[in-house]
Order: structure tokens, then C-alpha cells, then sequence
């Protein structure tokens, strides 16, 4: 049976009581919530082929966005992967609400078909590179101008990169206003054989979401020209952020051009009976 | 349409359920020809409320050589009832520590009822050696079950007179605290949401209170409570996790009495009395000093107000006793003291619960009816941004009768529970609505003794409302005890169980513990989800080692299914969205008590383990791999409580330690002004700025520890008034415990510091 008295009780309780506080009063109680050493940089720039002047932010991962910093204490490199050639980038301080971001400057002529290197190096050696292939310039060719609105206009792009993104802009101007139409939401491209890409689209079709079937005419156009803007991505490039599915991004490096050409289409017609049926041949 | 074919579905199965059991209750089948029923109602003289745990006993008439026909102890209402007694005349023995023994000859006529209530006095001259027996004993096993008394609770430092239900809570094994603010509980890897407490059953919401070191149940109001850390059998319908089932003691019957008590923490007033001779009051008020006073003595602001209010009417009739219940909560106050928003809730509880013994009924009849509701909100000085909460009118039957000669208890509730919410910012993923759904519930179960060593207690569950299929609960007990005594015991449970209400909290956010509540399935919903539902398992084995220790070993494995989870985007929103999840919680406690006279030690150690696994594109992690798994906040692997309560010399010293290993918490990945190149610029627009996260809960916060100790003394300042004075302080070494990373505000949010303390209470009778 167990027997103990109440002095050993009351003996042993207090040494452990003791023990336990002395012993804990010293115990460690800090965290590190920041992850330093995996997240460092991150790196959003666009690289336009038709622009001498290029901007890549680069933001520290680690320093909160209201720190005062005035210097990234970092080093950007841009190499072009093709020619092994490796230049260091100046930074120019742009100020959001109080908020510093660090631009950098790459100046003169970016290469269509080019592997690009960006590496930041930070002062204890670790550093984040970001990789980037800037697209195909691409000739392009535009048929059905001077036409009627119900008729296809064809864009036909002769060098596309099968991880390419095109996205396309068409604009008209109606009662004084500009209206803009983000073309690749109902016409979807074709890839032609050659790999090139082509697409259409009929300029009625791009009056309808506005306005309703039919409703507006191209006759009733302030002109008749539609501007068909498109921007040629490289690799890599997302029409919305993804990061809710998947991976984390903090880095965009995007290789694209824009192109912009005025197609002008024949307005005399009212109804597209009378223009497409018996009235007119293609 | 479909909603009224369910509310006529609903309609009539209440009323062919309630014509069945009207018809059960009053029916005589239960009795055979030869034989009678025995019910006996034990009260003390002492203040005339009902005796718990007193030995009944059925002799043979002869006194020289007796002969036991039937034996048990009464429940806490004190009533045993002796089923099946065949005709004649024997010798009813009652007995009870400290009381004198009670006999009496009866005489049992075929298809007798005989209902006896008596009262035992005070044995004076066997007082002084009284060793008060803390636990009461159950017959159905210790598996997942804590047996908790008054006397357990003011054994745990507080500061305050008396002790709390919730810091006896929080140092049972296997339950884990988010803090030392907020008043959530996570049992055995369950979330707050997921525990059902009830105060004579009677649905309390959320009773425990900000503080974490105070609840709506004080000491001096507990009868006794029973917490079941999982495998609970089917009596409780309506919670995956946990149960805590209080009961309120009655007030004295014989003598009015009071106190009043104030400490830098908390004031409170009490009492209680008779009304006449068969009825008592008890009413209690407690209110939260701590924010006047940290003011003048604490170099942090505690932002924490809270009160209490109990009342209890109680009846003691002949055939019958009631208890009108009433409780009201009310919390305010800040998780993070530096944010601008105040959290509030409360708590509205009243209704009655009878219990008919009378001839005329086969059997006791238990019946329950009550009105709960329940409101929590986010708030600053100028705006109330959400508020949720619940109302809900309910009752309850509960029949004791047997079914095959085994002893089988049943039951029927009913409760019309209204959902009102509104909502905004971080919960635009659910709307506001406004909803009323009838529940009902039915249950039945055996309480089976196989043999003197074995009992075995299967039950069935089921619950169904208008947006629901029913359910199907199966449960069981059991109990073995090798020596056929409770010293030593083998316990286990096992069984489904299903939640149709759920609590959504921004669990990315220990800065809150706002919840959304909302019924699982919602008919016309935009977010459905299927019943929360959960599988628990249980394996204990306790053994009494001499007469002053007691040793509890107890492992359990829970599968937890559709639990609704914030969504982890790796980039800090505000807005939450959920996503389902299913939890793997297993582990293990052992639990050593030495009990005597003067001392009380406890020490307890407890290993668990929480795994939740969701599939990675539901759950927006940016993980790789289809399935994500995490260990959710609450998972602590190892933790240690001791306490210990001795007295000498006229002084009673309490002191509680206890130490837990860290909970996960998210690390930060970075901070980032993201740019959507090429159609952004960086010279000329900002991006879009982003907390980025690591992977959720990838890291564990520091080791918590901390020692509360407390030395009373009581002072008789004239025959009618005495004075309890206790100095003591929280947290003695003031140890910094982290809290929280606040990722919102960058700020690490410690736990209270160094919390010294003077109370006072003045009784009076």
C-alpha cells in the first residue's frame, strides 16, 4: 500500500514546484515568423520587343511593405542566355502610397526568340533567378477589309511559339464614345499549319455584346474603321492571377510586342440580308 | 413545395412519436402479474435535497441470514427504482456516507407502485471521519467520460473566490485552449462547434467566457458535471466532439444563506434558501473586474468584461421534482488589445426539467423544455460588421422502462431552432439569412450487465430536420471489471455520431473567434455541405492503487468527416472561404490522482496527434500533390498539467502547472507588391499588395508553460458570518507566452502576464 506522509508530500511537491519554476523561467519563448531564407526576391517585369526601355521590379520578400528602405542592398544582373552577354542593372525608387518598390532599368534593344536571365543577388550570397523567352516577331497579314460588317476580317500571324499568348483588342467609335471589344473571349484562333496562327472575326459581331443583336450598325458608326490591337506574349504569361490554384508566383518575366492596324469595312450596308444575300457575293 | 412536405413529414412523425410514447407511459405491460415496482427517493435532512450515489438495498426479510434481492444507487435526482420485485415482504436498507442508515419493511403487492421518499439525517459522530468520495461511479465505463464535482473545481488556482468549471476543463487531458482569451475549447481534436454543453438539459451555446479562466458555471452552483471527451452514448444527439453535462445543485431547503466576494479579477453575489419547505432558490451574479483593475496594478490594459447571472427555482414534490433554470452570458472584449474591433457574445438560457415518479406511471418520466439563444458579433465604437447567433425552443422526454428485463432508457426531443445572421467583408462567401429548422431526435439504449464483470450499454440514435435525411447513430459502452469491482476496470466506447449545425470561424485568425453558425444542409443554399459526422473509438483502463490513488490509461482514435475549414490561400485575404476537410485525431492520456484527507495530487500527461487532409484544389492550397494534409491550431502534441491542493494549518494551498508543447501557426513566406506584367506597369501602377503565407500551420509556436498558485484561509468572524480571503497569482513567473502571430498586424500577441491577486468573500446563513 502506498504510504506517504505529509511532510514527504508536502517536501517532495514544493522541490518539484521550485524546480519547475527556476527551470522554465529561462526556457526560450521566441518565434521567427518570417521565412527568410526560401522566399527572398520577388521579380515582375515586361520585356517589349518594340521598347528601348524596360522596367523589372524587384521586391524584397522578407521587409514589410511600410519599410522606409531606400535601397534594395541587392544586385540585379540581366543576361541574355543567347549571347552570354551580362549587364547590371541600375534601380529607380518609385513611391505607391508610402510604399517603396525598386525599378530596374534595362535599357536598349530586347530580342525576339531569346532566352533572358535575370539574377538578384543578395548581400550574403543567396539569390533568385528568374528565366524568361521573349517571343516570335511575327509578319502578319489582314484580309476582308473594305467589306461588309457581316463578313469575316482574317488576321493571319505567320510565327506563334506553341506557349505564346495573343490577346486581341478591337475598337470602334460610337456616339462620340470609344468602345473597346477583348476579341479572344468569342472568337477562339486556329493554328494553321505552318505555325502561324490566324484569326477572325465579322464587325457586327463586335458591336452585338454592346448593344444587341443587330441593334447597332456599322452604318451608324461615327467611321468606319475598327482598330485591331493585339499583344504577342511569350512563355509564361497569365490573363489572371492563378495563385489561388496554384503555385505561389512572385515572379513575372514577360517577353511580348504590340501591333495595332486599322481595318476599314464598307458601311453602306443596313441589314445583313441585303448585303450577304442576293445583293452581294463574297 | 418541398419545404412543406417537410414540415408535414416533420408533423407527423412528432405526433404518431409523442402518441407512442404517451401510450408507452401509461401502459401496464411493463409490470408481470407476480411482481411490483419499488421507487425510492433519498433526500439529506441536512438541506432536503436529493442524496447522489446512496446505497439502496432490498434484503429478504430474515435478519439472520439476509438475502440481497436487489441492490443500486439512487441518480441525482436520488431516486432508484427496484423493477420486477415479486410479491411479499422484505427489508430496504438505505445508506449513505455520513448519514445515518435508514430501514424499513415493506410489503409488495402483485402490481404494486410503490413510491418512497425519504430522508436520511446527519450521522454526527461518524462526520469527523469522512472521506469525501469525489467521483461519482458509473456503471457504463470511464471511457472518454470525467466525472466532475464542486469540490474538484475549487481544488484549481483562480482568481477569484471559489474555482470554475472551465479551468478544471482545461486541465483534463486531451483538452486544448486557444489561449488564454476567447473561450474556445478543442477536446480530443474537435472544434469548439463541434462540443455540446448543457446545464440540466438545458442547450447552452457558448458558456465558457473570454477570459478562458472563468465559464457561466462557478463552483458553488455545480451539482456535478459529466464530460465526455468523445464516446458518448446516444442519450446526446447533436455533437461530433465533446459533452459536458452539467447539473445546478438545488438551493438549501432548510436555510437561507450568502456570500460576496471581490477580487481584482471578478465580484460576484449569491443566494440561496427555501421557499417553503419543498422548495428552494439559488441565484447567483458574477461580473468582471479585471478591466477596471488592470488599469491601476498591470502594465498591459486587459480589455476583457464579462457577467453572469444563475437562478434555479427547485420543487421536491411527493411524486414528482422540477427545476426552472435560468442563465444569462454576456462577453466583450479583445483577442488582439491593439485591434480596433470588440468581440461580443451571449448566452440566454431558461426552462424547466421534471421528473415524475408517480404510481400511476409505468416508469420515471423525465421532461425537459426550454428556450436557448445565442448571439456573437464583430464590432468597432461605430459599427456592428457581423452578428450570428441562434434561437431555439425545445423539449425533451426521457423515459427509463426495460425492454427483454434489461434496463432501457429512450427518448424523444423536439426543438425548432431559428438561425439568424449578418454578414459582411470576411464572410461574403456565405450570404445573410434567416432560417428556422425543427429538429427532432430519437434514442434508445440498454443498459446491459452481462455478467457482475461486464456491462454493455449499446444504443441508437437518430436526428432529421427539413434539410436532412435521418441519421442512423449507432453507439455502445461497455464496462469490464476483472475483480467485479470498480478498482479495476476496462472501459471502451464506440460510435458514429452527426452534427447538423456548424460553426464557421477564420480559423487563419487566432485574432477572433467570431463564428458563423449555420444548419450543415440548407435547402435553395448556394453552399451545401453533407453532415458533419465522426467515428469515435475509445479504449481506457483505470485502476485504484490502495486506497489514495487512482490511475486512468486511456487511447482513442476519432475520424472526423466534412468539417467546413478556411480556405488557405497563400496570400493573406480577408475574405474567408471553406472548404471541406477530414480529421484523423488519435493519441493517448494517463492520469494519476492521489487523493487524502489534506492532500490532493494530479498529475496527468497527454500525446495526441490532429491530421486534416483535404483535397489540395478544394482546399486552395498552393501545395502540390492531390491531397493536402495539415495539423489544423489545435493540434498539441504533448502536455503536462499537475495540481496540487493541500491543507495545513488552517491554510488550503493550490498550485497548478502545466506545460504544452507549441501549437502550428503559419509562417510569413514574404510581403509583395504583385504586378500582372505586361498589362501593369511598374513605374506607373502599384500592383497588388500580398502577405504571402508558407505552407499553412508548417511551424510550431514555442513551448507554453505556466504556474497559478493560490493559498486560502477562512475566518469564523461570529456564529452567522464567516470570511474567506485567498491570495494567489496567475501565471507566477510571469512567463511571455506567445499567443499569436498577428499576421495582419505584424505583431506577436503574448498571453496575460503576471496576474497577482487578493479576493475576498464574506458568507453569511
Amino acid at each position: 500500500m502506498m504510504k506517504l506522509s505529509t511532510y514527504r508530500i508536502g517536501i517532495i511537491s514544493l522541490s518539484a514546484l521550485l524546480l519547475i519554476t527556476f527551470g522554465m523561467i529561462a526556457c526560450d519563448n521566441t518565434i521567427d515568423p518570417f521565412e527568410t531564407e526560401v522566399g527572398l526576391y520577388s521579380v515582375y517585369g515586361g520585356l517589349d520587343l518594340n521598347s528601348d526601355r524596360n522596367y523589372i521590379r524587384v521586391m524584397d520578400l522578407n521587409t514589410p511593405l511600410n519599410s522606409t528602405d531606400t535601397d534594395l542592398n541587392a544586385v540585379v544582373e540581366f543576361e541574355n542566355l543567347n549571347t552570354g552577354f551580362t549587364e547590371i542593372l541600375e534601380d529607380t525608387l518609385v513611391q505607391f502610397d508610402g510604399v517603396n518598390t525598386f525599378n530596374f532599368i534595362k535599357t536598349g534593344e530586347i530580342f525576339p526568340k531569346t532566352n533572358y536571365k535575370v539574377t538578384v543577388t543578395r548581400a550574403d550570397g543567396l539569390f533568385r533567378e528568374v528565366f524568361t523567352q521573349t517571343p516570335p516577331k511575327s509578319d502578319y497579314t489582314v484580309e476582308g477589309e473594305n467589306r461588309s460588317c457581316f463578313l469575316p476580317v482574317i488576321f493571319t500571324l505567320d510565327e506563334v511559339g506553341e506557349d505564346d499568348t495573343i490577346l486581341w483588342n478591337v475598337s470602334f467609335e460610337y456616339d462620340n464614345r470609344i468602345f473597346e471589344s477583348p476579341l479572344q473571349l468569342f472568337i477562339p484562333p486556329l493554328r494553321t499549319e505552318d505555325g502561324g496562327l490566324q484569326v477572325q472575326f465579322r464587325p457586327q459581331q463586335v458591336l452585338d455584346p454592346f448593344f444587341g443583336e443587330n441593334r447597332v450598325q456599322c452604318y451608324e458608326l461615327t467611321d468606319d474603321k475598327f482598330n485591331v490591337e493585339f499583344v504577342h506574349h511569350g512563355p509564361g504569361y497569365e490573363l489572371n492571377s492563378s495563385d489561388t490554384d496554384g503555385p505561389v508566383k512572385t515572379s513575372r518575366l514577360i517577353g511580348f510586342y504590340r501591333e495595332m492596324e486599322t481595318v476599314v469595312v464598307d458601311t453602306t450596308c443596313d441589314t445583313y440580308t441585303r448585303c450577304s444575300g442576293p445583293f452581294f457575293k463574297e | 413545395m418541398n419545404y412543406l412536405i417537410g414540415f408535414k413529414k416533420i408533423h407527423l412523425v412528432i405526433k404518431s412519436l409523442l402518441c407512442f410514447f404517451i401510450l408507452i407511459c401509461i401502459s401496464n405491460t411493463s409490470i408481470a402479474q407476480d411482481t411490483g415496482i419499488v421507487r425510492v427517493v433519498v433526500l439529506s435532512q441536512d438541506d432536503g435535497n436529493a442524496i447522489i450515489g446512496a446505497n439502496a438495498v432490498l434484503y429478504s426479510p430474515d435478519i439472520e441470514s439476509p438475502e440481497i434481492i436487489s441492490a443500486g444507487a439512487t441518480d441525482l435526482d436520488g431516486l432508484h427504482q427496484f423493477q420486477r420485485v415479486p410479491a411479499g415482504e422484505y427489508r430496504l436498507v438505505i445508506s449513505y456516507v455520513g448519514h445515518q442508515t435508514y430501514t424499513r419493511y415493506i410489503n409488495i403487492e402483485p402490481d404494486d407502485r410503490l413510491v418512497l421518499q425519504l430522508s436520511l439525517a446527519i450521522d454526527t459522530e461518524m462526520f469527523d471521519e469522512i472521506i469525501v468520495e469525489g467521483e461519482r461511479i458509473t456503471t457504463t465505463g470511464r471511457a472518454g467520460l470525467r466525472n466532475i464535482t464542486g469540490e474538484n473545481l475549487t481544488r484549481i488556482p483562480t482568481p477569484g473566490a471559489g474555482g470554475d468549471l472551465i479551468s478544471f476543463i482545461q486541465s483534463s487531458p486531451g483538452v486544448v485552449s486557444s489561449g488564454d482569451r476567447g473561450g474556445d475549447l478543442f477536446i480530443r481534436g474537435g472544434t469548439p462547434d463541434q462540443n455540446y454543453v448543457q446545464v440540466d438539459n438545458l442547450q447552452i451555446i457558448k458558456p465558457f467566457h473570454i477570459s478562458n479562466l472563468y465559464s457561466a458555471f462557478p463552483a458553488e452552483t455545480i451539482q456535478s458535471v459529466d464530460m465526455y471527451a468523445g464516446g458518448f452514448g446516444s442519450k446526446y444527439m447533436g455533437a461530433v466532439s465533446a459533452v459536458v453535462d452539467v447539473r445546478l445543485r438545488p438551493g438549501s431547503k432548510r436555510a437561507h444563506s450568502g456570500s460576496a466576494s471581490i477580487s481584482p479579477y471578478l465580484g460576484s453575489l449569491s443566494l440561496e434558501g427555501p421557499l417553503n419547505e419543498n422548495q428552494s432558490f439559488i441565484l447567483m451574479g458574477r461580473k468582471s473586474t479585471i478591466e477596471q483593475f488592470s488599469q491601476m496594478y498591470l502594465s498591459d490594459e486587459i480589455n476583457l468584461d464579462f457577467y453572469d447571472i444563475t437562478g434555479r427555482y427547485s420543487i421536491q414534490g411527493d411524486n414528482m421534482n422540477c427545476n426552472v433554470t435560468g442563465i444569462g452570458t454576456q462577453d466583450r472584449g479583445r483577442i488582439n488589445p491593439d485591434r480596433e474591433v470588440d468581440l461580443t457574445w451571449s448566452n440566454f438560457v431558461l426552462g424547466a426539467r421534471c421528473l415524475g415518479y408517480n404510481e400511476m406511471f409505468s416508469h420515471p418520466i423525465e421532461f425537459t423544455v426550454g428556450y436557448t439563444s445565442y448571439n456573437n458579433s464583430e464590432s468597432d465604437a461605430v459599427q456592428t460588421f457581423r452578428s450570428s447567433g441562434i434561437r431555439q425552443f425545445y423539449m425533451k422526454l426521457d423515459l427509463k422502462d426495460e425492454l427483454f428485463s434489461i434496463p432501457f432508457e429512450y427518448g424523444l426531443g423536439v426543438n425548432f431552432r431559428s438561425y439568424q445572421t449578418e454578414l459582411s467583408e470576411r464572410f461574403s462567401e456565405f450570404e445573410s439569412f434567416e432560417r428556422d429548422v425543427p429538429i427532432v431526435s430519437v434514442y434508445g439504449s440498454l443498459e446491459w450487465d452481462v455478467s457482475d464483470k461486464l456491462t454493455i450499454q449499446p444504443g441508437l440514435g437518430s436526428q432529421f430536420t427539413l434539410d436532412t435525411d435521418p441519421t442512423l447513430e449507432p453507439r455502445v459502452r461497455m464496462s469490464f471489471m476483472p475483480d467485479g469491482t470498480p478498482n479495476r476496470e476496462f472501459s471502451a466506447a464506440l460510435g458514429r455520431y452527426t452534427q447538423v449545425l456548424n460553426g464557421i470561424t477564420d480559423e487563419r485568425d487566432a485574432g477572433t473567434v467570431f463564428s458563423v453558425l449555420l444548419p450543415t444542409s440548407r435547402r435553395g443554399a448556394t453552399v451545401t455541405r453533407p453532415l458533419t459526422t465522426s467515428i469515435h473509438s475509445i479504449l481506457g483502463y483505470s485502476e485504484q492503487l490502495g486506497n489514495a490513488v487512482r490511475l486512468n490509461i486511456e487511447g482513442y482514435y476519432m475520424w472526423h468527416r466534412y468539417i467546413p475549414v478556411s480556405k488557405w490561400n497563400p496570400d493573406a485575404r480577408i475574405e474567408i472561404e471553406t472548404a471541406e476537410a477530414n480529421a484523423d485525431a488519435y493519441g493517448f492520456d494517463v492520469n494519476m490522482e492521489y487523493s487524502s484527507r489534506t492532500f490532493y495530487l494530479s498529475a496527468g500527461y497527454s500525446w495526441a496527434k490532429v491530421e486534416y487532409s483535404a483535397a489540395s484544389g478544394d482546399l486552395g492550397a498552393w501545395i502540390e500533390g492531390d491531397l493536402f494534409s495539415y495539423s489544423p491550431p489545435h493540434d498539441q502534441r504533448h502536455s503536462v498539467n499537475l495540481l496540487g491542493s493541500g491543507s495545513f494549518w488552517g491554510f488550503t494551498t493550490s498550485a497548478r502547472w502545466e506545460i504544452g508543447t507549441g501549437r502550428p501557426y503559419t509562417r510569413i513566406y514574404g510581403f509583395d507588391l504583385s504586378l500582372l506584367v505586361p498589362r501593369e506597369n511598374p513605374i506607373t501602377d502599384p500592383g497588388t499588395a500580398r502577405t504571402i503565407f508558407t505552407e499553412p500551420y508548417g511551424d510550431r509556436l514555442p513551448v507554453y508553460h505556466r504556474l497559478d498558485v493560490s493559498v486560502e484561509r477562512s475566518f469564523q468572524v461570529s456564529e452567522r458570518i464567516s470570511v474567506d480571503t485567498q491570495i494567489g497569482a496567475i501565471n507566477m513567473y510571469d512567463r511571455n507566452n506567445i499567443f499569436y502571430f498577428d499576421v495582419n498586424a505584424l505583431q506577436r500577441i503574448d498571453q496575460n502576464p503576471l496576474l497577482p491577486y487578493l479576493s475576498i468573500q464574506t458568507n453569511f446563513n
